[in-house]
């Protein structure tokens, strides 16, 4: 009778372990919805409901190591949708959207996918944060329901599904861009290299090698590590840093980077270090603290310290509902919010219209970028910041 | 040479991390025979326990935060053990039964963690200004000569406590045969009780370090490293507390090598590659000792 008892308490501790992990393809919320058409807890519409409203799945890392950049998006998103919620919406019909976190795993983001995708509800989606899940979800979408790509920027996603537009300059405009900075703003002659293993960071090396010689520079070490496998970087740095580059260039997200720039300094190693756009978010700022951040620069598509009014506009106004300037996930998302708005205005009423009214665009016309969409459905888009990190912000200076 | 040495320097400092974690896993094998799963787990709470104490009382001085740190750590590591895997081994239960359970509570450890704590990175405080040393053309740290420091006093304690003490002498006879251990009049339950306290207390420890040494902290802090803890006890011999931590610093170095001379995406393979290069040589390990067991 014990051994059974003990048993049964056994398997009751592996399902609280396992429910612990956390559903992934549970809606977490439904919000958005105005007082013609909210749609209540049971799914019912409330009385008094005019118009069906439109539903847009936004599916992101919500948990894990990137859920801050997942939520980051869904507040930016969140700004638009409640913008038109509150004035009305279109013809009495509403946004409401609903949550998904794939945890940047491509093996989640396309089981979501296949659920958004296979409810008919949905008029878009928007998603994911990262290339590979964006990919994962891409050819699952193709032909049935248009994916926003909010940050996303291998160069690989036009290929991987023929109804995903990127509202994020892909890796190869970014690099070439990130490299005439670190040269013309940083004066770099010789360049020290430290990227993610894969294909991206390969395409990264590739790009920068290629475009430095144009700026009259030259890469003369790099180095790749597996993203989570260590976070000690004494070796890697030092292994790049040997032939004292005048420039080290990061290409990592914030949590690693953070990681690299207080070890750099510790290592006494005083070289100017130039992350990617990947790093630049407030969570970066948070995890240097006190870090004397002095030679340590950041690349962004977008900063609060612009003379671009649209882009500062937005930058204030996500900064006085959440506390912090919002990166690349919150401004991309923000604009596919917008867009969607648009092409709901321009009159679609399915997938299939919702499709071909987009693919009609030739520009964004958005709220922040006004950007020229090429005949791959990504975004064309010149402007590039660099900014220096002092008294706990970022100070643009270019 | 210079550049040889300060990779050297770098290597210490990881394998006394791994080292501490190592013994930790070590221990708890040796009186259980039982891979303890959650101490990679264990580690990220400790290490986030001290970040909290010091985060909401920076009045009080280092030390006291280090012990509140490991104790409260400790405490955990009886509690679970007491909750899932005692009543197991009082049931008679096979070893898998822990093995799965220390899993959930893995588990369960981590999510509540990011409950309380979230997922961004933060920076991990320093109870000491961040210095750097120049000896000849080599540069060291402040955080890297600390770290070395305690891991091995803590080292050399430990050795002395399982040696030369009552308690330590209960422990080692625990792991040699519990049930002779039992019959002598020890109690087996409390000397289980004090091995997961011990172990956790130093995975609370190796967590500090770890995290000031690589200078932040997140949720995922501990996954690699109960791999390369447990890596190094079964290099190093499990239940053989010398051979964890060398079997650590053979890890560390390999790592920080391979990092330095060829690239550091294959750092874990070089690790691994000895690992089981070691094992087909001497399959339990380099300093293990076969007990005979009656059957």
């Amino acid at each position: 009778m014990k051994k059974r008892l003990l048993g049964v308490w056994l398997v009751v501790s592996m399902m609280v372990g396992l429910a612990a992990c956390g559903g992934n393809t549970d809606q977490t919320e439904t919000t958005g919805g105005g007082s013609t058409a909210e749609t209540t807890a049971d799914g019912s519409e409330s009385p008094g409901a005019e118009a069906e409203p439109y539903y847009i799945a936004y599916a992101a890392p919500l948990t894990g190591d990137y859920a801050n950049q997942g939520e980051e998006g869904y507040s930016a998103l969140m700004m638009a949708v409640d913008a038109f919620n509150e004035a009305g919406g279109y013809e009495g019909h509403t946004l409401v959207v609903d949550r998904f976190d794939d945890k940047n795993d491509p093996t989640e983001a396309a089981n979501i996918a296949q659920q958004i995708a296979s409810d008919e509800k949905y008029i878009a989606a928007i998603g994911s944060f990262a290339s590979g899940a964006t990919m994962a979800g891409a050819p699952i979408y193709e032909g049935n329901l248009v994916q926003f790509s909010p940050s996303a920027s291998s160069m690989s996603i036009p290929e991987a599904g023929g109804w995903t537009w990127m509202f994020c300059p892909d890796a190869g405009t970014q690099y070439r861009n990130w490299t005439k900075i670190a040269c013309e703003e940083l004066g770099a002659k010789t360049i020290g290299m430290i990227v993610i293993d894969g294909d991206n960071g390969e395409m990264i090396l590739d790009t920068v090698t290629e475009a430095a010689p144009e700026y009259g520079a030259e890469v003369i070490a790099s180095d790749k590590f597996i993203s989570g496998q260590t976070r000690d970087f004494t070796s890697l740095l030092q292994k790049v840093n040997k032939d004292n580059p005048d420039v080290i260039g990061i290409f990592c997200s914030y949590a690693d980077s953070s990681a690299m720039i207080m070890q750099a300094r510790d290592l006494g190693i005083t070289t100017k270090l130039f992350l990617s756009p990947d790093s630049y978010n407030q969570y970066l700022i948070d995890a240097l603290g006190d870090t004397d951040t002095a030679d340590v620069y950041v690349a962004s598509m977008i900063t609060p310290d612009t003379q671009d009014e649209k882009v500062r506009q937005f930058n204030e106004d996500f900064n006085e509902l959440n506390g912090y300037y919002p990166g690349l996930m919150g401004a991309g998302s923000y604009e596919c919010g917008n867009m969607i708005i648009r092409v709901i205005e321009d009159g679609a009423t399915d997938r299939q219209s919702f499709h071909d009214i987009l693919a009609g665009y030739t520009s964004t016309e958005g709220k922040v970028f006004n950007d020229q969409i090429d005949e791959n459905r990504k975004v064309q888009r010149d402007a590039f910041y660099i900014s220096e990190i002092a008294d706990g912000e970022y100070k643009c200076i270019n | 040479m210079v550049y040889f040495m300060q990779l050297v320097v770098s290597g210490l400092a990881l394998g006394a991390v791994y080292a501490l974690t190592a013994i930790g896993y070590s221990m708890v094998y040796g009186v259980l025979e039982l891979i303890n799963f959650a101490h990679g787990t264990v580690f990220m709470v400790g290490a986030y326990i001290y970040f909290m104490i010091v985060t909401a009382f920076p009045q009080i001085p280092w030390f006291i935060s280090f012990i509140l740190a490991m104790a409260v750590t400790g405490l955990i590591g009886v509690i679970y053990e007491r909750l899932t895997v005692k009543p197991l081994r009082s049931a008679g239960m096979p070893p898998f039964a822990g093995l799965i359970c220390l899993i959930g509570v893995s588990t369960v450890l981590q999510q509540l963690m990011f409950l309380l704590m979230g997922s961004a990175t933060k920076q991990y405080p320093l109870f000491f200004e961040s210095k750097v040393f120049r000896i000849g053309s080599i540069n060291i740290n402040m955080t890297q000569i600390i770290i070395i420091a305690i891991t091995a006093v803590i080292l050399c304690f430990l050795l002395f406590f399982v040696n030369k003490t009552k308690l330590g002498m209960s422990m080692r006879a625990v792991a040699q045969d519990s049930n002779a251990a039992e019959l002598m009049g020890m109690s087996v339950n409390f000397v289980i009780g004090l091995t997961f306290f011990i172990g956790s207390a130093l995975a609370c420890l190796s967590g500090i370090m770890s995290c000031m040494n690589f200078r932040g902290i997140d949720i995922s802090v501990g996954n690699t490293m109960a791999i390369k803890a447990f890596t190094a006890t079964v290099l190093g011999g499990i239940g053989n507390l010398w051979g964890a931590a060398i079997g650590a610093f053979i890890i560390s170095f390999a790592e920080v090598m391979t990092a330095g001379y060829v690239t550091s995406n294959l750092r874990d393979f070089s690790a691994f590659a000895i690992l089981i290069i070691i094992l087909l040589i001497k399959p339990d390990g380099l300093f293990s000792k076969k007990v005979q067991k009656k059957v």
